[in-house]
């Protein structure tokens, strides 16, 4: 099958454009992708012998490996998880600010079943769970929750999450507050 | 005490579901008083935002994006779910990996935690923020412009670093005055283009480089040096990141860090020809093979007349020629439709094929040839005899 010279010379007008306008070369088939100036193949693509004699040559030292390393802040060390049985949600370590004995089965080192967001956990489990909004003073530890509401929780006998505007946090025990470790 | 209202990008994988609420990407605030940590999770939906953050308080914060996998937009659950396991091997950390080339050894890596959750939500993205925090801006770049930046895997690429707001050491109120740059890689799936699920094929270069003093740093040639088993097949990307102490507890957190992709090198094969043949007709329904082409290529056969020679302008097979601008190597099958407009008589003649990528100044490099011999005259020896 003989390519029609005419279509191909207009179609090779195409590119040329393209490449004077810089504009983003699209992909394709065909003669009408091709560079407008073909020169000749200078090298050819390297092999594996190549590529490693021109590393040796400019002195690259094979490097080595190891695992990697995770020296930030981890996710798993800063969280605390609680869940119910078929769903869990994550907090933030030291957020639980009291725990009665009856629910401490619900404090979880990891996730167990589908974990949800927070507010749905919460909306969830209304009957074992209650939110406590603290203050900034109170998360640094250095305002104490007063007894009077340390008291209502154990009045309760729910499981009492700190909170700022709804979001958890953690929070730093006092002096003199016992924190209530999970 | 100002409150921060902080416009962080998220790279949230989840889309909201319509049906069962999915677990919420959050940003994780995390901040040092007195050398202990207080951290506050904020919930985040949607793919860009805005969130209030917790009072900035102390020496600085942390802020981590966390998003929960979403399996729907995984490219993994079309594979069968043991593929990762492919990935698992006996390979003990204290083995010098990087000799595996020359032994021979196919090198399914995995540098990961077995016991990794995929329940747990992976982070996206960290930023510190802090008054007395070193800045620093670290840029990889190759000569494929291409953003984000990616390279061949046999291209030198060039890795820039500019510090500044380091402590001088001898300063008596104290700072950060150390810089440490470190260099890690994952390894990606040759034909999916993303890394391994569970954390499997990523590790670390033990080398580390600190930095005491301001200024700007460059490194212009470096080259990738993923623990592939052939070097010019390496497939992954590579990062550099700049991370410095915050407290006296070793923990660093990441002040900057920049990534490059790595891609293989292309390779072609011929079918339904053979090299050296003597064919009596232009040959019909030769095709060629084509793998791991360059994401940014043009890749064509020519044929000229003679035995195979590097440099010679020959004419272009018109139904061979593949073009892509993309963002991940293509494979493609190419048909070698020849006709008499290509061959000048008989003789040998030898098709090469050629690929033309931002590297080498987009000049065309040969990734395999083939020579064949077309000889369609025949030689009749024989007598016309006549009978009476």
């Amino acid at each position: 099958m003989k390519a029609n010279p005419w279509i191909v010379v207009a179609l090779c007008g195409l590119p040329v454009c393209s490449v004077l306008a810089d504009e983003v070369r699209k992909g394709g088939i065909g003669m009408e992708v091709l560079p407008s100036r073909l020169t000749a193949p200078v090298r050819d693509v390297s092999d594996d012998e190549s590529l490693l004699a021109r590393r040796t040559e400019r002195g690259t030292r094979a490097l080595k490996v190891v695992a990697r390393r995770n020296t930030g802040f981890g996710f798993l060390e800063l969280s605390q998880f609680i869940g119910n049985g078929s769903t869990s949600t994550v907090l933030p370590k030291g957020a639980v600010l009291f725990c009665p004995d009856q629910w401490s089965s619900r404090l979880l080192s990891a996730p167990d079943g589908r974990i949800v967001p927070l507010a749905e956990f919460v909306a969830a489990n209304r009957n074992w769970i209650a939110l406590h909004e603290v203050s900034p003073a109170q998360v640094r530890g250095e305002v104490p929750i007063p007894d009077g509401e340390r008291e209502a929780f154990a009045v309760h006998g729910k499981l009492v999450i700190a909170t700022i505007a709804a979001n958890p946090v953690s929070v730093l025990p006092s002096n003199s507050n016992s924190p209530q470790k999970p | 005490m100002k409150r921060a209202e902080l416009l962080i990008p998220l790279f949230a994988m989840v889309a909201a579901a319509a049906t069962p609420v999915e677990a919420v990407d959050f940003i994780r605030q995390i901040q040092l008083i007195d050398g202990k940590t207080i951290v506050y999770d904020i919930p985040v939906s949607g793919t860009s935002g805005s969130v209030i953050s917790k009072p900035l308080e102390g020496d600085g914060a942390v802020f981590q994006l966390y998003a929960f996998e979403n399996e729907n937009y995984s490219p993994w659950s079309l594979l069968d779910l043991n593929a990762g396991s492919d990935v698992h091997a006996n390979v003990s950390l204290d083995s010098h990996l990087v000799d595996l080339d020359l032994l021979g050894i196919d090198v399914d890596l995995y540098l990961g935690s077995p016991d990794d959750d995929q329940e747990l939500p992976r982070l996206i993205d960290e930023k510190t923020v802090g008054t007395h925090l070193p800045r620093t801006v670290v840029t990889l770049s190759s000569v494929d412009s291409y953003r984000p930046a990616r390279t061949r895997a046999d291209q030198l690429f060039a890795l820039s670093i500019g510090i500044r707001g380091l402590a001088d050491p001898a300063d008596p109120q104290g700072g950060i005055s150390a810089v440490d740059l470190d260099r890690a890689f994952k390894l990606y799936h040759p034909d999916l283009h993303v890394p391994y699920p569970n954390g499997a094929g990523q590790g670390s270069y033990e080398e580390s480089i600190r930095f005491r003093r301001n200024g700007d740093f460059n490194d212009p040639e470096i080259f990738a040096m993923l623990p592939a088993a052939r070097p010019t097949k390496a497939i992954g990307e590579e990062t550099f990141t700049a991370r410095v102490a915050l407290d006296s507890s070793g923990r660093q957190v990441s002040i900057g860090s920049a990534t490059i992709q790595i891609w293989p090198v292309c390779d072609a094969s011929f079918e339904e020809i053979v090299a050296d043949k003597r064919y009596t007709g232009i040959p019909g329904g030769a095709r060629v093979v084509l793998g791991d082409l360059y994401p940014d290529s043009v890749t064509y056969a020519q044929i000229y007349k003679g035995d195979a020679e590097l440099g010679r302008v020959g004419r272009v097979i018109a139904s061979s020629v593949v073009s892509f601008n993309t963002y991940a190597p293509q494979n493609a099958v190419v048909p070698l439709v020849m006709g008499e407009e290509h061959f000048d008589g008989d003789g040998t003649y030898t098709i090469e094929i050629l690929t033309t990528t931002p590297f080498n100044d987009r000049k065309p490099e040969r990734v395999d040839h083939l020579s064949f011999e077309l000889d369609r005259t025949l030689q009749v020896r024989g007598m016309f005899a006549g009978a009476e």
